[in-house]
Protein backbone atom coordinates (compact mmCIF):
# COMPACT_ATOMS: atom_id res chain seq x y z
CA UNK A 1 0.00 0.00 0.00
CA UNK A 2 1.66 3.41 -1.13
CA UNK A 3 1.65 6.34 0.90
CA UNK A 4 -0.93 8.23 -1.99
CA UNK A 5 -3.68 5.08 -1.74
CA UNK A 6 -4.13 6.08 2.06
CA UNK A 7 -7.23 7.79 3.45
CA UNK A 8 -5.07 10.99 5.01
CA UNK A 9 -3.51 11.72 1.75
CA UNK A 10 -6.19 11.20 -1.21
CA UNK A 11 -7.34 14.52 -2.47
CA UNK A 12 -10.99 14.22 -0.51
CA UNK A 13 -9.06 14.70 2.36
CA UNK A 14 -7.00 17.18 1.48
CA UNK A 15 -9.66 19.30 -0.07
CA UNK A 16 -12.10 18.82 3.08
CA UNK A 17 -9.07 20.41 5.04
CA UNK A 18 -8.72 23.25 2.50
CA UNK A 19 -12.42 23.95 3.37
CA UNK A 20 -11.88 24.59 7.03
CA UNK A 21 -9.03 26.21 6.46
CA UNK A 22 -10.78 28.89 4.20
CA UNK A 23 -13.67 28.39 6.71
CA UNK A 24 -11.24 29.15 9.66
CA UNK A 25 -8.99 31.91 7.95
CA UNK A 26 -10.45 33.45 5.20
CA UNK A 27 -14.38 33.67 5.07
CA UNK A 28 -14.01 35.66 8.69
CA UNK A 29 -11.63 37.99 7.24
CA UNK A 30 -13.75 38.60 4.41
CA UNK A 31 -16.92 37.94 6.04
CA UNK A 32 -15.94 40.97 8.55
CA UNK A 33 -14.60 43.49 5.55
CA UNK A 34 -17.62 42.79 3.56
CA UNK A 35 -19.82 43.94 6.69
CA UNK A 36 -17.56 46.68 7.08
CA UNK A 37 -18.06 48.10 3.76
CA UNK A 38 -21.95 47.49 3.42
CA UNK A 39 -22.21 49.44 6.97
CA UNK A 40 -20.15 52.26 5.61
CA UNK A 41 -22.54 52.74 2.61
CA UNK A 42 -25.57 52.80 5.04
CA UNK A 43 -27.30 49.40 3.67
CA UNK A 44 -27.07 47.74 6.84
CA UNK A 45 -27.23 48.72 10.75
CA UNK A 46 -29.72 50.90 13.00
CA UNK A 47 -29.40 54.09 10.66
CA UNK A 48 -29.77 52.57 7.37
CA UNK A 49 -31.60 54.40 4.93
CA UNK A 50 -30.16 52.82 2.01
CA UNK A 51 -27.17 53.52 -0.02
CA UNK A 52 -25.53 56.70 1.07
CA UNK A 53 -21.80 58.03 0.72
CA UNK A 54 -22.05 60.59 3.02
CA UNK A 55 -20.30 58.56 5.87
CA UNK A 56 -17.26 57.95 3.82
CA UNK A 57 -17.39 61.72 3.09
CA UNK A 58 -18.10 62.84 6.30
CA UNK A 59 -14.41 60.58 6.96
CA UNK A 60 -12.58 61.91 4.74
CA UNK A 61 -13.34 65.49 5.26
CA UNK A 62 -12.60 64.54 9.06
CA UNK A 63 -8.95 66.26 9.86
CA UNK A 64 -9.05 64.07 12.73
CA UNK A 65 -8.81 60.97 10.40
CA UNK A 66 -5.33 61.96 8.43
CA UNK A 67 -4.00 63.04 11.86
CA UNK A 68 -4.38 60.05 13.45
CA UNK A 69 -3.33 57.74 10.02
CA UNK A 70 -0.15 60.16 10.28
CA UNK A 71 0.35 60.04 13.70
CA UNK A 72 0.28 56.17 13.82
CA UNK A 73 2.94 55.98 11.02
CA UNK A 74 4.61 58.59 13.10
CA UNK A 75 5.09 56.66 16.20
CA UNK A 76 5.80 53.31 14.19
CA UNK A 77 8.67 54.67 11.81
CA UNK A 78 10.12 56.66 15.29
CA UNK A 79 9.61 52.97 17.23
CA UNK A 80 10.83 51.09 14.61
CA UNK A 81 14.09 53.18 13.41
CA UNK A 82 15.29 53.36 17.26
CA UNK A 83 14.94 50.04 17.99
CA UNK A 84 16.65 48.70 14.39
CA UNK A 85 19.54 50.90 15.27
CA UNK A 86 19.65 49.80 19.06
CA UNK A 87 19.17 46.39 18.07
CA UNK A 88 21.89 46.74 15.48
CA UNK A 89 24.33 48.50 17.19
CA UNK A 90 23.55 45.62 20.15
CA UNK A 91 24.31 42.50 17.73
CA UNK A 92 27.54 44.07 16.24
CA UNK A 93 28.95 44.92 19.76
CA UNK A 94 27.81 41.42 21.55
CA UNK A 95 27.58 39.28 18.19
CA UNK A 96 26.05 35.85 18.92
CA UNK A 97 26.66 35.68 22.72
CA UNK A 98 22.95 37.39 22.85
CA UNK A 99 21.09 34.50 22.71
CA UNK A 100 24.20 31.75 23.00
CA UNK A 101 25.46 33.14 26.25
CA UNK A 102 25.88 31.88 29.87
CA UNK A 103 23.46 35.01 30.54
CA UNK A 104 21.25 34.96 27.39
CA UNK A 105 17.98 33.90 29.09
CA UNK A 106 18.11 37.86 30.11
CA UNK A 107 17.71 38.62 26.39
CA UNK A 108 14.90 36.87 26.14
CA UNK A 109 13.06 38.10 29.01
CA UNK A 110 11.54 40.77 27.72
CA UNK A 111 9.50 38.86 25.21
CA UNK A 112 7.48 37.65 28.05
CA UNK A 113 6.02 40.69 28.64
CA UNK A 114 3.08 41.60 27.19
CA UNK A 115 1.92 45.08 26.00
CA UNK A 116 -0.20 46.13 28.72
CA UNK A 117 2.26 45.24 31.12
CA UNK A 118 4.82 46.93 29.60
CA UNK A 119 2.69 49.93 29.03
CA UNK A 120 2.32 49.71 32.85
CA UNK A 121 5.98 49.84 33.62
CA UNK A 122 6.30 52.70 31.23
CA UNK A 123 3.50 54.35 32.87
CA UNK A 124 5.22 53.82 36.54
CA UNK A 125 8.90 54.94 35.38
CA UNK A 126 8.08 57.93 33.19
CA UNK A 127 5.03 59.38 34.18
CA UNK A 128 5.42 62.76 36.57
CA UNK A 129 5.65 61.03 39.95
CA UNK A 130 7.36 57.97 38.60
CA UNK A 131 10.75 55.92 38.81
CA UNK A 132 12.38 58.02 36.79
CA UNK A 133 11.45 61.59 38.39
CA UNK A 134 11.92 60.66 41.73
CA UNK A 135 15.81 59.53 40.78
CA UNK A 136 16.25 62.72 39.49
CA UNK A 137 14.23 64.49 42.22
CA UNK A 138 17.19 62.42 44.84
CA UNK A 139 19.91 63.48 43.03
CA UNK A 140 18.62 67.33 42.77
CA UNK A 141 18.43 67.15 39.01
CA UNK A 142 15.17 68.56 39.48
CA UNK A 143 13.39 70.22 42.55
CA UNK A 144 10.00 70.34 41.24
CA UNK A 145 7.59 67.81 40.00
CA UNK A 146 6.73 70.79 37.18
CA UNK A 147 10.14 70.29 36.19
CA UNK A 148 10.11 67.23 35.09
CA UNK A 149 8.98 66.80 31.50
CA UNK A 150 5.69 65.14 29.43
CA UNK A 151 6.93 62.09 28.70
CA UNK A 152 3.36 60.17 28.71
CA UNK A 153 0.18 61.22 27.54
CA UNK A 154 2.42 63.61 25.67
CA UNK A 155 1.59 64.94 22.01
CA UNK A 156 4.96 63.79 20.77
CA UNK A 157 4.12 60.09 21.52
CA UNK A 158 7.37 59.87 23.93
CA UNK A 159 5.86 57.45 25.92
CA UNK A 160 4.57 55.45 23.22
CA UNK A 161 7.38 55.40 21.53
CA UNK A 162 9.62 54.58 24.40
CA UNK A 163 7.45 51.36 25.51
CA UNK A 164 7.32 50.29 21.61
CA UNK A 165 11.10 50.31 21.47
CA UNK A 166 11.51 48.66 25.04
CA UNK A 167 9.26 45.75 23.64
CA UNK A 168 10.85 45.52 19.97
CA UNK A 169 14.97 46.01 20.46
CA UNK A 170 14.93 42.43 22.56
CA UNK A 171 13.09 40.92 19.95
CA UNK A 172 15.39 42.71 17.53
CA UNK A 173 18.63 41.68 19.10
CA UNK A 174 17.73 38.37 19.52
CA UNK A 175 16.32 38.23 16.27
CA UNK A 176 19.54 39.61 14.58
CA UNK A 177 21.55 37.49 16.52
CA UNK A 178 20.27 34.75 15.10
CA UNK A 179 20.74 35.91 11.50
CA UNK A 180 24.25 36.84 12.63
CA UNK A 181 24.82 33.21 13.63
CA UNK A 182 23.15 31.50 10.72
CA UNK A 183 24.73 33.73 7.88
CA UNK A 184 27.84 33.01 9.32
CA UNK A 185 29.05 36.72 9.40
CA UNK A 186 32.02 36.29 12.43
CA UNK A 187 33.48 34.39 9.67
CA UNK A 188 32.67 36.80 6.61
CA UNK A 189 34.03 39.92 9.20
CA UNK A 190 37.35 38.11 9.44
CA UNK A 191 37.90 37.39 6.39
CA UNK A 192 37.09 41.05 4.78
CA UNK A 193 39.32 42.20 7.76
CA UNK A 194 42.11 40.22 6.65
CA UNK A 195 42.09 41.43 3.09
CA UNK A 196 42.11 44.74 4.92
CA UNK A 197 38.95 46.47 6.20
CA UNK A 198 38.46 48.23 9.37
CA UNK A 199 35.53 46.91 11.48
CA UNK A 200 33.63 50.41 10.70
CA UNK A 201 33.73 48.97 7.11
CA UNK A 202 32.87 45.38 7.68
CA UNK A 203 30.21 46.58 9.79
CA UNK A 204 29.17 49.70 7.06
CA UNK A 205 29.61 47.41 3.41
CA UNK A 206 29.14 43.58 5.23
CA UNK A 207 26.87 43.08 8.22
CA UNK A 208 24.05 45.78 8.40
CA UNK A 209 23.45 45.21 4.79
CA UNK A 210 23.22 42.17 5.10
CA UNK A 211 20.79 42.12 8.30
CA UNK A 212 18.84 44.39 6.88
CA UNK A 213 17.78 42.50 3.76
CA UNK A 214 17.85 39.00 5.71
CA UNK A 215 15.07 40.90 7.89
CA UNK A 216 13.27 43.18 5.97
CA UNK A 217 9.76 40.90 6.46
CA UNK A 218 9.88 40.60 9.81
CA UNK A 219 10.86 44.51 10.03
CA UNK A 220 8.00 45.44 7.67
CA UNK A 221 5.65 43.05 10.00
CA UNK A 222 6.12 44.32 13.06
CA UNK A 223 6.03 48.04 11.51
CA UNK A 224 2.36 46.80 10.25
CA UNK A 225 2.30 45.53 13.90
CA UNK A 226 2.96 48.99 15.97
CA UNK A 227 0.87 50.94 13.17
CA UNK A 228 -2.06 49.03 14.59
CA UNK A 229 -1.03 48.55 18.14
CA UNK A 230 -3.95 49.51 20.90
CA UNK A 231 -2.88 48.18 24.52
CA UNK A 232 0.05 51.11 24.63
CA UNK A 233 -1.49 54.27 22.86
CA UNK A 234 -4.58 53.36 24.74
CA UNK A 235 -2.60 53.94 28.48
CA UNK A 236 0.14 55.96 27.32
CA UNK A 237 -1.84 58.42 24.85
CA UNK A 238 -3.15 61.13 24.61
CA UNK A 239 -7.07 62.55 23.25
CA UNK A 240 -6.24 63.66 20.09
CA UNK A 241 -4.36 62.60 17.78
CA UNK A 242 -5.24 59.70 18.70
CA UNK A 243 -3.24 56.33 17.13
CA UNK A 244 -5.67 54.43 14.36
CA UNK A 245 -7.15 51.57 16.59
CA UNK A 246 -7.68 53.67 19.44
CA UNK A 247 -9.71 56.22 16.91
CA UNK A 248 -11.43 53.24 15.92
CA UNK A 249 -12.76 51.68 19.20
CA UNK A 250 -13.84 55.24 20.56
CA UNK A 251 -15.68 55.67 16.92
CA UNK A 252 -17.40 52.28 17.13
CA UNK A 253 -18.05 52.11 20.60
CA UNK A 254 -19.41 55.27 21.38
CA UNK A 255 -22.98 56.42 22.02
CA UNK A 256 -22.96 58.38 18.74
CA UNK A 257 -24.59 56.31 16.13
CA UNK A 258 -23.26 58.15 13.04
CA UNK A 259 -19.58 57.54 14.39
CA UNK A 260 -20.14 53.65 13.72
CA UNK A 261 -20.24 54.00 9.87
CA UNK A 262 -17.48 55.90 9.81
CA UNK A 263 -15.30 53.44 12.28
CA UNK A 264 -16.36 50.88 9.79
CA UNK A 265 -15.07 53.19 6.82
CA UNK A 266 -11.89 53.83 8.86
CA UNK A 267 -10.97 50.13 9.81
CA UNK A 268 -11.40 49.59 5.96
CA UNK A 269 -9.25 52.10 5.03
CA UNK A 270 -6.90 50.32 7.97
CA UNK A 271 -7.13 47.35 6.09
CA UNK A 272 -6.26 48.46 3.04
CA UNK A 273 -3.22 50.17 4.07
CA UNK A 274 -2.37 46.42 6.00
CA UNK A 275 -3.33 44.63 2.86
CA UNK A 276 -1.00 46.64 0.44
CA UNK A 277 1.93 46.27 3.18
CA UNK A 278 1.56 42.96 2.77
CA UNK A 279 1.69 42.67 -0.94
CA UNK A 280 4.82 44.28 -0.55
CA UNK A 281 6.05 42.01 1.90
CA UNK A 282 4.93 38.98 -0.93
CA UNK A 283 7.26 40.15 -3.15
CA UNK A 284 9.87 38.78 -1.16
CA UNK A 285 10.40 35.13 -1.30
CA UNK A 286 11.51 34.04 2.52
CA UNK A 287 8.85 33.14 5.17
CA UNK A 288 9.24 35.09 8.03
CA UNK A 289 8.05 33.05 10.82
CA UNK B 1 38.35 50.69 24.69
CA UNK B 2 35.10 48.64 23.37
CA UNK B 3 36.16 45.16 24.62
CA UNK B 4 36.72 46.97 28.31
CA UNK B 5 33.08 48.37 27.50
CA UNK B 6 31.64 44.94 27.03
CA UNK B 7 30.99 43.65 30.24
CA UNK B 8 29.52 46.67 31.70
CA UNK B 9 27.33 47.55 28.78
CA UNK B 10 26.33 44.03 29.32
CA UNK B 11 25.86 44.34 32.87
CA UNK B 12 23.43 47.48 32.39
CA UNK B 13 21.47 45.41 29.47
CA UNK B 14 20.96 42.49 31.91
CA UNK B 15 20.06 44.62 34.36
CA UNK B 16 17.43 46.60 32.29
CA UNK B 17 16.05 43.38 30.91
CA UNK B 18 15.19 42.26 34.26
CA UNK B 19 14.00 45.49 35.55
CA UNK B 20 10.38 45.49 34.82
CA UNK B 21 9.86 42.00 36.06
CA UNK B 22 12.08 43.16 39.40
CA UNK B 23 9.74 46.34 39.58
CA UNK B 24 6.75 44.89 39.35
CA UNK B 25 7.40 42.14 42.17
CA UNK B 26 8.48 45.29 44.22
CA UNK B 27 5.42 46.84 43.98
CA UNK B 28 3.21 43.82 44.23
CA UNK B 29 4.55 43.38 47.77
CA UNK B 30 4.70 47.38 48.45
CA UNK B 31 2.82 48.53 51.13
CA UNK B 32 2.73 52.41 50.05
CA UNK B 33 4.84 54.31 47.36
CA UNK B 34 5.04 57.64 48.31
CA UNK B 35 6.46 60.31 46.19
CA UNK B 36 9.82 61.21 46.10
CA UNK B 37 11.18 57.96 47.95
CA UNK B 38 12.45 55.47 45.69
CA UNK B 39 11.42 52.24 47.20
CA UNK B 40 8.00 51.52 49.15
CA UNK B 41 7.57 52.63 52.30
CA UNK B 42 6.84 49.06 53.56
CA UNK B 43 6.15 45.45 52.31
CA UNK B 44 3.60 43.01 52.74
CA UNK B 45 3.07 39.85 51.16
CA UNK B 46 -0.81 40.48 52.05
CA UNK B 47 -1.77 40.92 48.33
CA UNK B 48 -0.02 37.59 47.14
CA UNK B 49 -1.85 35.35 49.95
CA UNK B 50 -4.97 37.13 49.62
CA UNK B 51 -4.69 35.56 46.30
CA UNK B 52 -5.80 32.46 47.56
CA UNK B 53 -8.75 33.84 48.85
CA UNK B 54 -9.88 35.23 45.23
CA UNK B 55 -9.52 38.79 46.63
CA UNK B 56 -10.72 40.72 43.41
CA UNK B 57 -11.30 37.77 41.48
CA UNK B 58 -7.49 37.37 40.91
CA UNK B 59 -7.39 33.96 40.90
CA UNK B 60 -10.51 33.25 39.16
CA UNK B 61 -8.93 35.53 36.32
CA UNK B 62 -5.68 33.93 36.43
CA UNK B 63 -7.85 30.09 35.74
CA UNK B 64 -9.67 31.62 33.36
CA UNK B 65 -6.74 32.84 31.15
CA UNK B 66 -4.83 29.50 31.88
CA UNK B 67 -8.46 27.55 30.69
CA UNK B 68 -8.40 29.92 27.59
CA UNK B 69 -4.72 29.66 26.69
CA UNK B 70 -4.76 25.59 26.85
CA UNK B 71 -7.84 25.53 24.71
CA UNK B 72 -6.33 27.58 22.27
CA UNK B 73 -2.83 26.30 22.18
CA UNK B 74 -4.39 22.84 22.18
CA UNK B 75 -6.69 23.26 19.38
CA UNK B 76 -4.92 25.83 17.08
CA UNK B 77 -1.24 23.35 17.27
CA UNK B 78 -3.41 19.88 16.30
CA UNK B 79 -5.38 22.02 13.57
CA UNK B 80 -2.65 24.03 12.35
CA UNK B 81 -0.15 20.87 11.90
CA UNK B 82 -3.20 19.25 10.15
CA UNK B 83 -3.99 22.10 7.96
CA UNK B 84 -0.68 23.16 6.83
CA UNK B 85 0.54 19.56 6.00
CA UNK B 86 -3.16 20.19 3.07
CA UNK B 87 -1.03 23.32 2.39
CA UNK B 88 1.90 22.51 1.70
CA UNK B 89 0.02 19.83 -1.04
CA UNK B 90 -1.42 22.42 -2.44
CA UNK B 91 -0.77 24.31 -5.86
CA UNK B 92 -1.75 27.29 -4.22
CA UNK B 93 0.48 26.67 -1.37
CA UNK B 94 2.02 30.50 -1.67
CA UNK B 95 -1.11 31.80 -1.79
CA UNK B 96 -3.05 30.42 0.37
CA UNK B 97 0.15 30.81 2.99
CA UNK B 98 0.11 34.13 2.25
CA UNK B 99 -4.04 34.56 3.46
CA UNK B 100 -2.37 33.47 7.17
CA UNK B 101 -1.08 36.87 6.96
CA UNK B 102 -4.34 39.08 6.81
CA UNK B 103 -5.45 37.89 10.29
CA UNK B 104 -2.12 38.43 11.86
CA UNK B 105 -1.26 41.62 10.54
CA UNK B 106 -4.44 43.51 11.02
CA UNK B 107 -4.90 44.50 14.68
CA UNK B 108 -6.50 42.49 17.13
CA UNK B 109 -8.81 44.83 18.48
CA UNK B 110 -9.99 46.00 14.88
CA UNK B 111 -10.50 42.85 13.49
CA UNK B 112 -12.34 41.69 16.74
CA UNK B 113 -15.16 44.68 15.98
CA UNK B 114 -15.63 43.80 12.22
CA UNK B 115 -16.52 40.26 13.42
CA UNK B 116 -18.41 41.48 16.63
CA UNK B 117 -21.40 41.34 14.54
CA UNK B 118 -21.55 37.54 14.16
CA UNK B 119 -20.45 36.70 17.36
CA UNK B 120 -23.76 39.00 18.81
CA UNK B 121 -25.64 37.12 16.13
CA UNK B 122 -24.35 33.34 16.99
CA UNK B 123 -24.86 34.25 20.73
CA UNK B 124 -21.06 34.03 21.30
CA UNK B 125 -20.61 37.35 22.80
CA UNK B 126 -19.50 38.10 25.92
CA UNK B 127 -18.98 34.17 26.65
CA UNK B 128 -15.88 32.05 27.46
CA UNK B 129 -16.62 30.07 24.05
CA UNK B 130 -16.48 33.26 21.98
CA UNK B 131 -13.36 34.50 23.17
CA UNK B 132 -11.69 31.08 22.64
CA UNK B 133 -13.50 30.72 18.83
CA UNK B 134 -12.24 34.61 18.36
CA UNK B 135 -8.44 33.97 19.45
CA UNK B 136 -8.47 30.65 17.30
CA UNK B 137 -9.37 33.22 14.49
CA UNK B 138 -5.76 34.56 15.33
CA UNK B 139 -3.76 31.39 16.74
CA UNK B 140 -4.45 29.09 13.83
CA UNK B 141 -3.14 30.75 10.69
CA UNK B 142 -0.42 31.76 12.97
CA UNK B 143 0.15 27.90 14.02
CA UNK B 144 -0.61 27.03 10.14
CA UNK B 145 2.80 29.52 8.96
CA UNK B 146 5.00 28.50 12.24
CA UNK B 147 4.86 24.34 11.16
CA UNK B 148 4.54 25.07 7.29
CA UNK B 149 8.13 24.87 7.12
CA UNK B 150 7.99 21.73 8.90
CA UNK B 151 6.34 19.86 5.72
CA UNK B 152 9.77 19.70 3.54
CA UNK B 153 11.18 17.40 1.10
CA UNK B 154 13.05 15.32 3.90
CA UNK B 155 9.83 15.06 6.23
CA UNK B 156 7.72 13.14 2.65
CA UNK B 157 10.31 10.83 2.04
CA UNK B 158 10.18 9.83 5.81
CA UNK B 159 6.78 8.96 4.97
CA UNK B 160 6.72 7.11 2.01
CA UNK B 161 9.73 5.44 3.44
CA UNK B 162 7.06 4.15 6.02
CA UNK B 163 4.43 3.81 3.73
CA UNK B 164 6.50 1.23 1.54
CA UNK B 165 7.67 -0.87 4.94
CA UNK B 166 4.40 -1.38 5.60
CA UNK B 167 3.45 1.36 8.23
CA UNK B 168 -0.09 2.40 8.64
CA UNK B 169 -1.95 5.92 9.18
CA UNK B 170 -1.78 5.38 12.69
CA UNK B 171 1.98 4.24 12.80
CA UNK B 172 3.18 6.56 10.57
CA UNK B 173 1.47 9.90 12.76
CA UNK B 174 2.13 8.54 16.22
CA UNK B 175 5.56 6.66 15.56
CA UNK B 176 7.23 8.74 12.86
CA UNK B 177 5.64 12.13 12.39
CA UNK B 178 5.01 13.17 15.69
CA UNK B 179 8.33 12.17 17.24
CA UNK B 180 10.24 14.05 14.55
CA UNK B 181 7.59 17.07 14.60
CA UNK B 182 7.47 17.68 18.65
CA UNK B 183 10.03 20.40 19.05
CA UNK B 184 8.13 22.28 16.61
CA UNK B 185 4.79 21.56 17.56
CA UNK B 186 5.77 22.42 21.15
CA UNK B 187 7.04 25.52 20.40
CA UNK B 188 3.79 26.25 18.49
CA UNK B 189 1.63 25.40 22.09
CA UNK B 190 4.24 27.87 23.69
CA UNK B 191 3.31 30.61 21.29
CA UNK B 192 -0.50 30.26 20.62
CA UNK B 193 -0.87 29.96 24.42
CA UNK B 194 1.12 33.03 25.14
CA UNK B 195 -0.58 34.90 22.39
CA UNK B 196 -3.84 33.86 24.08
CA UNK B 197 -2.30 34.77 27.32
CA UNK B 198 -1.21 38.14 26.25
CA UNK B 199 -4.63 38.59 24.48
CA UNK B 200 -6.49 41.83 25.11
CA UNK B 201 -8.01 43.82 22.56
CA UNK B 202 -9.85 41.21 21.62
CA UNK B 203 -11.11 39.27 24.64
CA UNK B 204 -12.37 42.97 25.83
CA UNK B 205 -14.65 43.11 22.53
CA UNK B 206 -15.82 39.85 22.38
CA UNK B 207 -16.19 39.03 26.14
CA UNK B 208 -17.05 42.40 26.31
CA UNK B 209 -15.41 42.77 29.87
CA UNK B 210 -17.68 39.80 31.05
CA UNK B 211 -14.95 37.39 30.37
CA UNK B 212 -11.71 38.82 32.82
CA UNK B 213 -9.11 37.34 31.67
CA UNK B 214 -5.89 38.72 33.69
CA UNK B 215 -4.77 41.28 31.15
CA UNK B 216 -8.41 42.49 31.69
CA UNK B 217 -7.87 42.99 34.87
CA UNK B 218 -4.48 45.02 34.71
CA UNK B 219 -6.33 47.68 32.73
CA UNK B 220 -9.03 47.88 35.01
CA UNK B 221 -6.55 48.11 38.10
CA UNK B 222 -4.87 50.96 35.91
CA UNK B 223 -8.14 52.65 35.47
CA UNK B 224 -9.01 52.56 39.22
CA UNK B 225 -5.37 53.72 39.90
CA UNK B 226 -4.56 50.92 41.95
CA UNK B 227 -1.06 50.53 41.14
CA UNK B 228 -0.20 47.70 43.54
CA UNK B 229 -2.96 45.23 42.58
CA UNK B 230 -2.53 45.88 38.66
CA UNK B 231 1.62 44.95 39.42
CA UNK B 232 0.46 41.90 40.64
CA UNK B 233 -1.96 41.01 38.10
CA UNK B 234 1.30 41.58 35.85
CA UNK B 235 3.15 39.49 37.73
CA UNK B 236 0.40 36.88 37.10
CA UNK B 237 0.48 37.68 33.54
CA UNK B 238 4.81 37.85 33.11
CA UNK B 239 6.17 35.16 35.46
CA UNK B 240 4.70 32.11 34.03
CA UNK B 241 5.40 33.19 30.23
CA UNK B 242 8.97 34.04 31.50
CA UNK B 243 9.52 30.17 33.28
CA UNK B 244 8.25 28.88 29.64
CA UNK B 245 10.86 30.76 27.84
CA UNK B 246 13.45 29.21 30.67
CA UNK B 247 11.84 25.88 29.65
CA UNK B 248 11.84 26.76 25.89
CA UNK B 249 15.33 27.75 25.60
CA UNK B 250 16.65 25.23 28.36
CA UNK B 251 15.25 21.96 26.49
CA UNK B 252 13.22 22.42 23.40
CA UNK B 253 15.75 25.02 21.98
CA UNK B 254 18.38 23.29 22.91
CA UNK B 255 17.26 20.09 21.07
CA UNK B 256 16.71 22.24 17.65
CA UNK B 257 19.89 23.73 17.70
Amino acid sequence: MTLENTLLNSKIVTRLVIVCFLLLVVVPFAAGLMYAILYSVGLIGILSNGFTTSHISGTVQNPEILFSLLYSFYVASCSMLISLVLSLGGVLFFKSSITKGKWSFFSYLPLAAPAIVTAFVSLQVFNKTGVLSRVLYQTNAISDLSQFPDMVNDSLGIGIITTHVLMATPFFLIFFSNIYEAENLKSLSEVAKSLGASSTKVAEKIAIPLLLKKGLNTILLYFIFVIGSYEIPLILGQQSPQMISVLIVRKMQRYNLIDIPQGYFLSIVYSVVVILLIAVFLKSKKPVI
Amino acid sequence: MMKRLKRPIAFLSLLAFSFPFIFLFILSIAKGWNFPNLLPSGYSTERWSGLVQNTGGLLQSLLLSCKIGLVVAIVSTFTGFTISRSISLHSKRKYLLFACYFPLALSPVIYSLLLNHFFLKFNLSGTFMGVVIAQLIITIPFSILLLSSFWNERIRSLEQVSSTLGSNLQQIFFRVLLPVALPQLLICFFQTFLVSWFEYGLTIIIGVGKVQTLTLKVYQYIGEANIFYAALSSCLIVFPPAIFLWINKRYVFSKLN
